[in-house]
């Protein structure tokens, strides 16, 4: 963990406070919009496992590249959240945008907000993986790690996603 | 014999708003494209990279004593100083203390912004004070044209830059009838009525404001008094931007001192935007048709969001290159990815685009306003591109459908 205690270490109160309520206002913010969008328990419930969850990976992999694989953190790194964030935003909102427009219509049921879930995370993962995957060739050194390592963490986290609410919803 | 004229206003006008946009459309393309700079010598087309224009420097500051409260309200004032004039990356290290019992400060910066301002905002300690004038000293000596510049040459008095909510840089008109900028303090409330009660007592003389030890003159006046204002010796909005940051960042405890200044290798991670444009283009296209050929999505909607697509990255890249505006290389194919992906699925899924949008353009304005180092830019980008997505997701809706009904 040495690698956050010297991030931490070496920024002035100013910036952890920033960065503490950066994270703590979007996770805020973002559950009670879904909250006010949806009235759903299990979707915002949903939500907040999927924002911690992805925070903690973030957090795991950096230090996996760190220490497992020797690779020298840069600033571009701190990138990887916001990136992450944004994916998990469209990911949770094509969910919240499906229940809040059906979720009145007579044959609407969980089930098919799964289904719904599935076709939107399967078009969505063909489509990160073939644009990073062939956006990688033209890259090298530090970029063409930080853009593979957040591919692979917004194709995780899209899945992690799924594994959430089909947990959620059975 | 007669000839008939049909003419269908309504058709001609929906083939010329279709002949006009798609010109717009196939010149911003033209400029976006990498290398097009090339075709004209009158205009330039190049897309202006931050990259040469960084430059790092190692700062180290001695402070006076080694209480730790004090140590961190100066390693955060001077955080907020360097954030909130655009420093890219600022790092502030504590290197501990010397023998004469002085903390020591490690600053390095990687910036593009003005060298000289970024060396102020952190050399400075910006002490203000109002002080008045000592009776024995003679500030209309000829041999000493300079004694009312040092703070020795005046009395201190109770009142500080603790005493004022805010500093504020305006401009004000003079006694000449011209225009030019001072700076006005404002006090907080509970101060009122004492501050008038010691300028009151002070009408028609000199006070001065000290600003670490350098003293700027006020005429009490003897009529309105309910301005207490020093004028700022510059008319550059950048210089301007910097003094107003120095003003109202927050008192350091502690004296300090700039024991040294060396330059080192700005280690920003340089990207060939050409070949990485080249990249981006082509994943575009290949992810598109691979997509068309699985067959997982509608292929209507592929049109128009490969179309929304191209649009998007082509108005923003032409708008960079006739403005002018410097970017930084390596957040290019960062928001190019992220608007591919985010248009493709504002294209797939209508029931959730506002809900998408306004969770995405809501999170990214905290983070504009709460992130540190490349992350304020990064979603600054994102919400212009965004808005541009939006706009560009409709435009080719309706121009597909127009194209259609032709």
């Amino acid at each position: 963990m040495n690698i956050f205690l010297s991030l931490w270490q070496n920024w002035s109160n100013y910036e952890k406070i920033s960065i503490l309520m950066m994270f703590s206002l979007l996770l805020i913010i973002l559950l009670v919009l879904i909250k006010l969008i949806t009235n759903n328990k299990k979707l915002v419930f949903f939500s907040i496992i999927s924002l911690i969850v992805s925070a903690i990976l973030t957090i795991i992999f950096i230090w996996l590249l760190n220490v497992v694989f020797s690779i020298t953190i840069t600033y571009i790194f701190l990138l990887t959240p916001v990136i992450l964030l944004f994916i998990n935003i469209l990911s949770i909102g094509t969910s919240v945008g499906y229940y809040s427009l059906h979720s009145k219509g007579k044959n609407f049921s969980m089930q098919s907000l799964k289904r719904e879930y599935v076709k939107d995370s399967i078009q969505f993962s063909i489509f990160i993986l073939l644009l990073f995957s062939s956006f990688s060739v033209f890259l090298s050194s530090t970029f063409l790690i930080f853009i593979l390592i957040t591919a692979i963490l917004s194709l995780i986290i899209i899945w992690i996603n799924y594994i959430i609410l089909y947990q959620l919803i059975k | 014999m007669k000839i008939k004229f049909k003419f269908n206003v309504k058709a001609f006008l929906n083939y010329l708003i279709v002949i006009l946009f798609s010109a717009f459309g196939i010149t911003t393309i033209l400029v976006a494209l990498p290398l097009t700079e090339k075709i004209s010598e009158k205009t330039s087309f190049n897309l202006i990279t931050k990259d040469p224009y960084y430059w790092s420097t190692e700062y180290n500051l001695k402070l006076t004593g080694t209480n730790p409260k004090d140590l961190e309200k100066t390693r955060d004032i001077l955080s907020t100083r360097l954030k909130k004039f655009g420093v890219e990356r600022a790092k502030i290290y504590n290197k501990g203390q010397d023998d004469e019992g002085n903390t020591l400060l490690r600053i390095v910066i990687t910036t593009t912004k003005d060298r000289d301002l970024v060396r102020e905002l952190i050399s400075n300690r910006f002490d203000v004070s109002i002080m008045t004038r000592k009776e024995d000293v003679d500030f209309l000596n000829e041999e000493d044209p300079y004694a009312y510049i040092f703070a020795d040459n005046y009395n201190p008095t109770d009142w500080d830059r603790s005493d004022f909510r805010n500093i504020y840089i305006t401009e004000l008109k003079t006694s000449n009838n011209e225009y030019a900028n001072f700076a006005i303090f404002k006090l907080w409330p509970n101060r009122q009525s004492e501050f008038n009660t010691f300028i009151g007592q002070h009408k028609g003389e000199y006070l001065g404001v000290s600003i670490d030890g350098f003293v700027t003159p006020y005429l009490v006046p003897f009529d309105d008094t309910s301005i207490f204002a020093i004028p700022v010796s510059t008319s550059d909005p950048i210089q301007i931007r910097a003094i107003d940051i120095l003003y109202n960042s927050g008192i350091i405890p502690v004296n300090y001192t700039l024991e040294s200044e060396d330059e080192l290798d700005p280690k920003i991670i340089e990207i060939d935007h050409i070949k990485v444009s080249i990249g981006l283009a082509i994943s575009l296209i290949l992810s598109y048709i691979y997509l068309a050929l699985i067959k997982q999505s509608d292929f209507e909607i592929l049109k128009k969001s490969f179309l929304a697509t191209v649009l998007t990255i082509s108005i923003y890249l032409t708008a960079l290159k006739i403005l002018q505006i410097p970017i930084d290389t390596f957040l290019l194919p960062i928001q190019a990815i992220l608007i591919f992906i985010l248009i493709k699925v504002l294209s797939e899924n209508d029931d959730s685009v506002i809900y998408i949008e306004s969770g995405l353009i809501l999170s990214l304005l905290i983070i504009k306003i709460l992130g540190i180092g490349y992350i304020p830019t990064l979603a600054t980008n994102l919400i212009i591109l965004i808005l541009l997505a939006k706009l560009c997701v409709v435009i080719s809706g309706w121009y597909i459908d127009k194209v259609r009904e032709i």
